[in-house]
């Protein structure tokens, strides 16, 4: 009898657990958009192919650029970061993925630490204030207030992907490395950090042609004799062109770390692009399939910023991640992930 | 060293016994071959939906001819005789034998390299082991266990392939899906180079024995391709050959615009048989494209709609290597234009007609 009473609190304990609906959150993050040399092939080789890096384009810088990238902090002192866990390294160049369930507002105390006016500005999203440009060594906060008509709809799955950007210019920021994911997640289907609940494994993708030519960074580069050892001026004809770097998370020719999900998983997969006049991706998956919008596919069409797609890998292994359309995949777009039992 | 080398075996037993399913049901046995052919994407020599002569060849362009390896059916595994492909199914033209599976189906597929060149069979959305999987890179399985990888010529390999529920229709997906098969041993050059083919796998209980969607009439294959030539591995005896190259133009690649085919199932201007359907049919049309840097494409219907992923249109967006399934139910007779919108590509001849019979 006791033991039935206690069964029955147990079971109200649980439905109330699960029908309250979330009390919502305000979840903060201190980022900073911060200067850093970003080497796209760190490993100075194509772990794909077993082969040195292609040589250099005749007028290309190198592999190494000074660049702007989003990076987490622990607390308004901006003096530590949070540490990247080595399963999340992958991400390399993307910002940090900031969470949220519908109802939810994020506060972004945003420092900008670079030499350039810049700001962080959510897609789909409203912001207040209003983005505008935070200049070099300020801070602002942003509070981004997560509304119903922000959340999944109904063909999608209990996520979505936003994409944050510096929208002072759009296309230079970008260029500099300034972008990240935003995902929200349905009323009620978010754990406590804000990621889906039906979901065992969030993994991000950026696919992005990084225009080294539009990046503010471009005088600083030509001038430095580490990043620029042949001494290019930057007007030469083929300059543009070679000094376009196709990659994943920011990594040519699969030196992105190899991100490892299990056999039976429900991986969702965040796909994301920038929007360069040369981007337009079709990142395709060897080994297992996805689902995007109730379809099945092994390929997500990247002409918009962002595409969710979920897998359950079945057949484990080391497979590729590329984007299949030539031009880009010749030029290093392709990346490996791994199934493991 | 050797505890490597059983982690290795471990991993590869791992593979094979993942691989290998309960199989109560169908095996599914294709002989295909690679074979040379030179390949003629306007065999009437003229623009047919327009009536008039094709347009002068560009400067480098070395012809509407080139030598190319595709994908061809035989009867068995002496892969003596073509499997005759029927006349209703002339329009399929450059793309290999279409493949039907069904949900818990085993595809075999034995394939003979005859090109000069080494080449593989790579599926999409199939279930296959390292050792099925038709395409060299690192990935912690030496070489030794994948031949496949890169069939010589001459030689043959038989790539087994299982279909697991993840490899059919998803919940937005009607009774059937559409997946690819193509060469993998250099994916650019291969796929310019020519084989490619469809495959189509229908959910459990809604097939016919021969794999085919029980709800569905005539199904029908398009495959919208920008082919750079100069990034084929024919190229450069293209180039020499006088046959393919009789005004000995001085070309070379990769991604040579003059070069590149703007086709449909690798035929432009209209040379593409026309398909045939009948008025009132559930017709189920299959629309894949390649991967070249152009490969984005808006396909369009005169003369009925479509629905395709639960939505009236009649015009479809593909990405490069995209593989979209569009129904109709043909209510307008006549023959109608079948063409891609972007405009670079429809001046460039990526258009066909078909055909509503009463």
């Amino acid at each position: 009898m006791k033991a039935a009473a206690a069964l029955g609190i147990a079971c109200l304990a649980l439905l109330v657990a699960f029908c309250e609906p979330a009390a919502a959150r305000v979840r903060i993050h201190y980022i900073a958009a911060d200067e850093v040399m970003w080497n796209y092939a760190p490993l100075r080789m194509n772990p794909i192919a077993g082969t040195p890096l292609p040589p250099l384009l005749p007028t290309q810088l190198g592999w190494t650029f000074q660049k702007a990238i989003y990076r987490e902090y622990t607390d308004a002192t901006f003096a530590h970061l949070v540490p990247v866990a080595p399963s999340e390294r992958y991400h390399g160049m993307t910002g940090p993925t900031i969470h949220a369930e519908v109802g939810d507002t994020v506060v972004i105390v945003f420092r900008n630490r670079t030499r350039f006016p810049f700001d962080i500005a959510p897609s789909g999203v409203r912001s207040t204030p209003n983005p505008s440009a935070v200049l070099p060594g300020a801070t602002r906060t942003f509070r981004w207030p997560i509304s119903d008509a922000d959340g999944p709809g109904v063909n999608d799955g209990s996520s979505l992907l936003y994409v944050y950007e510096s929208d002072v210019n759009q296309r230079t920021s970008e260029s500099a490395g300034l972008i990240g994911p935003l995902i929200v997640t349905r009323r009620g289907q978010a754990r406590a950090d804000g990621s889906p609940a039906d979901v065992d494994r969030e993994i991000v993708a950026l696919f992005s042609v990084q225009d080294e030519f539009q990046n503010p960074f471009l005088s600083l580069n030509l001038a430095s004799a580490a990043i620029n050892p042949r001494h290019f001026s930057g007007r030469e004809k083929t300059f543009e062109n070679d000094n376009y770097i196709h990659t994943i998370n920011g990594f040519a020719w699969g030196n992105m770390p190899t991100p490892t999900m299990r056999v039976g998983e429900r991986v969702r997969w965040y796909l994301l692009s920038t929007m360069t006049p040369a981007d337009g991706h079709a990142p395709t998956w060897s080994g297992q399939t996805v689902l995007s919008q109730g379809n099945r596919s092994d390929v997500v069409a990247l002409v918009t910023p962002h595409a969710v797609a979920d897998m359950v890998p079945d057949n484990p292994g080391v497979w590729l991640l590329v984007c299949t359309l030539n031009i880009h995949l010749l030029n290093g777009m392709e990346a490996r992930y791994k199934v493991v039992k | 060293m050797s505890l490597r080398i059983a982690s290795i075996l471990l991993l590869v037993v791992g593979l094979v016994s993942a691989g290998v399913q309960p199989s109560q049901a169908t095996v599914r046995t294709y002989y295909i071959a690679a074979d040379e052919v030179v390949w003629n994407y306007a065999p009437s020599g003229e623009d047919l939906i327009a009536q008039k002569p094709l347009p002068p060849l560009l400067p480098l362009q070395l012809g509407w001819q080139y030598r190319k390896a595709i994908y061809r059916a035989y009867t068995d595994a002496t892969f003596t005789h073509l499997k005759p492909r029927p006349a209703s199914d002339a329009y399929l033209g450059i793309m290999g034998p279409v493949i039907h599976a069904v949900v818990g189906d085993t595809v075999v597929v034995v394939f003979k390299n005859n090109a000069r060149f080494p080449l593989t069979v790579h599926a999409h959305g199939l279930f296959y082991t390292k050792s099925s999987e038709g395409a060299p890179y690192l990935d912690g399985i030496p070489a030794s266990y994948k031949p496949g990888d890169g069939v010589p010529t001459g030689k043959t390999f038989t790539y087994t392939w299982q279909v697991p529920a993840r490899a059919g229709p998803g919940p937005g997906d009607g009774s059937s899906v559409l997946w690819m098969y193509h060469s993998h041993s250099d994916e650019v050059r291969d796929v310019n180079t020519g084989p490619i083919g469809p495959i189509v796998v229908t959910a459990k209980g809604m097939a016919r024995p021969d794999g085919t969607p029980k709800d569905v009439d005539r199904e029908v294959f398009a495959m919208f391709a920008e082919y750079d030539e100069s990034s084929s591995r024919y190229f450069p005896s293209n180039v020499a050959d006088p046959q393919i190259n009789p005004r000995h133009v001085k070309a070379t690649g990769p991604f040579l615009f003059d070069d590149m085919l703007w086709t449909i199932n690798g035929f432009v201007y209209g040379n593409m048989p026309m398909p045939t359907m009948h008025l009132g049919q559930h017709v189920r049309w299959y629309v894949l494209s390649t991967m070249s840097d152009f490969d984005f494409h808006s396909p369009h219907w005169h003369g009925q709609t479509v629905v395709s992923n639960g939505m009236r249109t009649d015009l479809l967006n593909l990405a490069p290597m995209s593989m979209v399934v569009a129904d109709m139910t043909p209510d307008n007779p006549g023959m109608w234009l079948f063409h891609c919108h972007v405009n670079l590509h429809l001046a460039g001849g990526m258009e066909a007609r078909y055909e509503v019979l009463k």
